[in-house]
């Protein structure tokens, strides 16, 4: 049973820890490997999953519509969001080492997860809610 | 400065840097499993964020698109300002956000519109336009 400080500790311990491991990383004599040039190259390559995830962190955190797209089903973006990531994941598993996903679909990945964060999987979902042309 | 000739390349220490960041991926994951899971109401990493951000952290959001950009967006030509620069520039402006307040009063000059845009939204496209402007890695 862990309380919502314990959480707020465990949350800004690993804020903490990553950015004093990056800076180590950036200060020694080994090159690209801080966690910034790692994401990075797996974005730019297999694993573009993650700029959607990020995308979609962003939208569900700090956006959020209050109106819920598929009404009372609040399991169903979840599931739909995990369904979206796994697809992505296979579909990047199967390209070819060198492959280069270019800079504008980054930010149509980065865009639509926002989207998608702040339409479909939003954490301030009021479920009895009137807009004005409604 | 450091030489840039006694930087190497050693893909064994980048091979523990990855595992050290997919291990630190599935421990998030599994313990918000367990938070959403467990007796304790609203105690999951998004509650926990959420209701940090409601209580004034316009900078964390700001970070956000910072570091989205960074990652995710690239630079073909050669750099413009050293990333030292970029780096002081994109802290310089966190800490600029915190000494003027801006949370509050953005929240105030935003609470007559009737659509309720979110504050949020403005942090995370400044914070997305500073991370293009001065701090993106080389492609």
């Amino acid at each position: 049973m862990l309380s919502i400080q314990t959480v707020e500790h465990i949350v800004i311990a690993i804020i903490a820890f990553l950015v004093l491991f990056n800076a180590y990383l950036s200060f020694n004599t080994i090159k690209n490997d801080t966690i910034n040039v790692i994401l990075k190259n797996w974005a730019y390559n297999k694993y573009f999953f993650l700029t959607f995830v990020w995308g979609v962190l962003g939208g569900h955190f700090f956006l959020g519509s209050y109106k819920p797209v598929f009404g009372s089903n609040w399991w169903l973006p979840v599931v739909l969001v995990i369904v979206i990531i796994l697809l992505l994941i296979v579909i990047g598993k199967r390209l070819d080492r060198s492959f280069i996903l270019k800079r504008r679909y980054q930010l149509l990945l980065l865009i639509s997860g926002v989207f998608y964060g702040h339409f479909f999987w939003s954490q301030r979902h009021i479920p009895e809610i009137l807009f004005p042309w409604e | 400065m450091k030489n840039i000739n006694t930087l190497v390349n050693d893909q064994d220490f980048i091979k523990k840097v990855q595992y050290i960041l997919i291990a630190l991926f599935i421990i998030l994951i599994a313990l918000d499993i367990y938070l959403a899971l467990d007796k304790t109401d609203n105690n999951t990493i998004s509650n926990v964020i959420l209701q940090k951000t409601d209580n004034g952290l316009f900078v964390l959001t700001y970070f956000w698109g910072v570091i989205a950009a960074n990652l995710f967006i690239t630079k073909k030509s050669p750099k413009a300002i050293s990333p030292l620069a970029g780096t002081v520039i994109v802290l310089a402006l966190a800490i600029l956000i915190i000494l003027f307040n801006i949370e509050p009063k953005m929240l105030t000059a935003l609470s007559n519109f009737k659509y309720n845009i979110s504050v949020y939204s403005f942090s995370m496209v400044l914070g997305f336009l500073v991370g293009y402007a001065f701090w993106r890695q080389k492609s």
